[in-house]
């Protein structure tokens, strides 16, 4: 299998996996489309050194390239609404709260909330691949926690008093 | 609860629909691939001549060449530095313009500095013997010693060339047959030269229409120097001074007898110049000496050199006069002395109060060969030590510099061939390693 091949078939089959994750990360189905695309071509330009475990790679190279985009976006579009404040009453379902008030986390907020409670990472492992410390992780993973709850409070019960 | 948060998470990311994956992720990846090996390699290379060239200037014979001044003083300056230029190009056509500077090169070619531009220029001269040249007070004329004529036909004399036109002559150094002179002298003025060969004395004016009428005489005595002013008097010395007048009158002159000078530590055929006002004659020295000799107001006096300066003596040439009081010199010194080898003063004459004495260096370290100068291209003194007397023209030799011995363009490329290979080899490392 030449390197070609050999990216087009990781891309078939790690590629619906790597969206599912990059749509939490980004809260956004245009943004997870450019950003696992922006990871793919990172992947494929450096693909003679990590085709034997590309999947580490373009998945670091996912939570950087998010929050890298959020840092440059955020002094342009964010509004001081759009934090903290609680979200509209109206929503009829649970699954759309936890979508809103996951996409008014910071991405670093809600990238530790990924990485440790979808991809079930350790705190130690979260902190290797956002290269970070540990207790950077579980201080930025308690903050957004209680973000969660402030900003959604019927969520108080699925991410729990306590945590 | 942070389970059912993990439960809900999944739930939220199952329900994403596919998101399309565009074509060209590879061929868009090897692109930036390719794009940014281009930039690491523009980039290395232009750290890469930046460097070299750093280096090429640091290893350059003389870094004063990047603070050469630019202004060169009108009719031209003589440069602050005399170097043996190694092997420049060879001047066919003779019409330079005035000289600052004459000399032999180590290679035994005759050599010559432009007083304006101060570039080295290897001369073609006809007949040359390899013995002396004599460049006039302002530059413009240059006389050297021959053992043949132009067409190659034994011959001994001088030639003179007129470096305005170019235009050359071969000059019999005395009525009595071709004798090669054993000195070479100019007047103050430039308009008349003198030389000698055994017993003889000759003069000549120096018409730029070409029509030379030399004149000798001849002593029956062996002559030492000789001198002549600008009306055409020579002096010299064949037994005891003696002078010989523009109307042919000749006879011995009268000298101070207190003053008897000791003209034994002198040898024979020495340099002698006639100061502009024609009384007084700067003599060479003998290497233990320190001291320039004069012949001055009927009377012989050395001017010592500071003894700090040449504790163990110096040989001491005068090649003309700056000023009615102001000799350039050559000064050979040994080693020990303040100022060591070779090189070029400028000193004031015992025909001015002493308490007016200066003594000021001009150019270091001479080339060790036949040197004459135009000494009317040093500048009338200010009394400021800090005052120019020559000009730093930078790099004129036309040699490029060459660091460890290889010339440049072969080291820069061996440089940049090398810092490539070595910049791939690390990377290779990286990629293995990392």
């Amino acid at each position: 299998m030449n390197d070609r091949s050999g990216f087009d078939a990781f891309v078939h089959a790690r590629g619906p996996v790597l969206a599912r994750t990059a749509y939490l990360l980004t809260g956004d189905h245009h943004l997870a489309e450019d950003l696992v695309q922006a990871a793919l071509v990172q992947a494929a330009r450096h693909w003679e050194r990590i085709h034997t475990s590309p999947e580490a790679y373009v998945r670091r190279a996912m939570y950087h390239q998010n929050i890298s985009w959020w840092r440059r976006r955020r002094f342009t579009v964010t509004s001081l609404e759009s934090y903290d404040s609680p979200a509209p009453a109206s929503d009829p379902t649970l699954r759309l709260t936890l979508e809103q008030a996951l996409r008014r986390l910071t991405p670093r907020q809600r990238t530790v909330l990924v990485l440790r409670y979808f991809e079930d990472l350790t705190e130690v492992q979260t902190a290797a691949e956002l290269g970070i410390s540990s207790g950077a992780v579980k201080s930025m993973s308690r903050q957004a926690l209680q973000r969660l709850r402030v900003l959604a409070p019927e969520l108080a019960d699925l991410v729990g008093a306590d945590a | 609860m942070t389970d059912d948060l993990r439960t809900r998470m999944h739930r939220v990311a199952d329900d994403v629909t596919p998101l399309p994956v565009a074509d060209d992720l590879w061929q868009r990846g090897q692109t930036a691939r390719h794009r940014g090996q281009a930039l690491v390699v523009a980039a290395v290379l232009v750290v890469l001549a930046s460097v070299g060239g750093g280096v090429a200037l640091w290893s350059a014979p003389d870094r004063e060449v990047r603070t050469a001044s630019a202004e060169v003083p009108e009719g031209g300056a003589i440069p602050s530095r005399i170097e043996d230029p190694g092997d420049p190009e060879v001047a066919t056509d003779l019409a330079l313009g005035p000289a600052s500077v004459a000399f032999v090169g180590s290679g035994g070619q005759p050599l010559l500095v432009t007083a304006a531009d101060g570039r080295y220029h290897a001369l073609e001269l006809a007949g040359w013997d390899r013995g002396l040249l004599s460049l006039s007070p302002d530059g413009t004329f240059l006389a050297w010693t021959i053992s043949s004529d132009a067409e190659g036909r034994p011959r001994e004399g001088f030639a003179l060339v007129d470096l305005e036109s170019g235009e050359t002559r071969l000059v019999s150094s005395g009525s009595t047959g071709s004798i090669t002179p054993e000195e070479i002298s100019w007047s103050p003025s430039g308009q008349w030269l003198t030389w000698f060969a055994d017993d003889a004395v000759s003069r000549m004016p120096i018409d730029r229409v070409g029509i030379f009428s030399q004149e000798t005489i001849t002593t029956g005595k062996q002559v030492e120097w000789s001198a002549v002013d600008h009306e055409g008097n020579v002096t010299f010395h064949a037994q005891g001074p003696r002078q010989w007048m523009r109307d042919g009158s000749y006879g011995r002159m009268k000298t101070s007898e207190q003053t008897t000078f000791d003209a034994g530590r002198r040898g024979r055929n020495h340099a002698a110049t006639a100061s502009p006002a024609g009384d007084t004659f700067a003599l060479a020295s003998s290497a233990d000496a320190a001291a320039l000799d004069f012949l001055t107001g009927g009377r012989f006096a050395g001017r010592p050199l500071a003894s700090d300066l040449y504790p163990d003596g110096a040989a001491v040439r005068p090649l003309g006069w700056a000023t009615d009081t102001l000799v350039v010199a050559r000064v050979d010194a040994p080693k020990g002395s303040y100022v060591e080898g070779p090189h070029l003063a400028l000193l004031t004459a015992p025909n001015a109060p002493e308490s007016h004495w200066t003594y000021r260096i001009l150019v270091r370290d001479i080339p060790t060969a036949a040197l004459s100068l135009a000494v009317d291209l040093v500048p009338d003194l200010d009394g400021t030590s800090s005052q120019e007397l020559t000009h730093d023209f930078g790099d004129t030799t036309d040699d490029p510099p060459a660091p460890l011995g290889i010339e440049l363009s072969l080291f820069i490329g061996l440089a940049v061939a090398a810092a490539i290979a070595l910049l791939l080899a690390l990377r290779w490392l990286w990629r293995r390693l990392a």
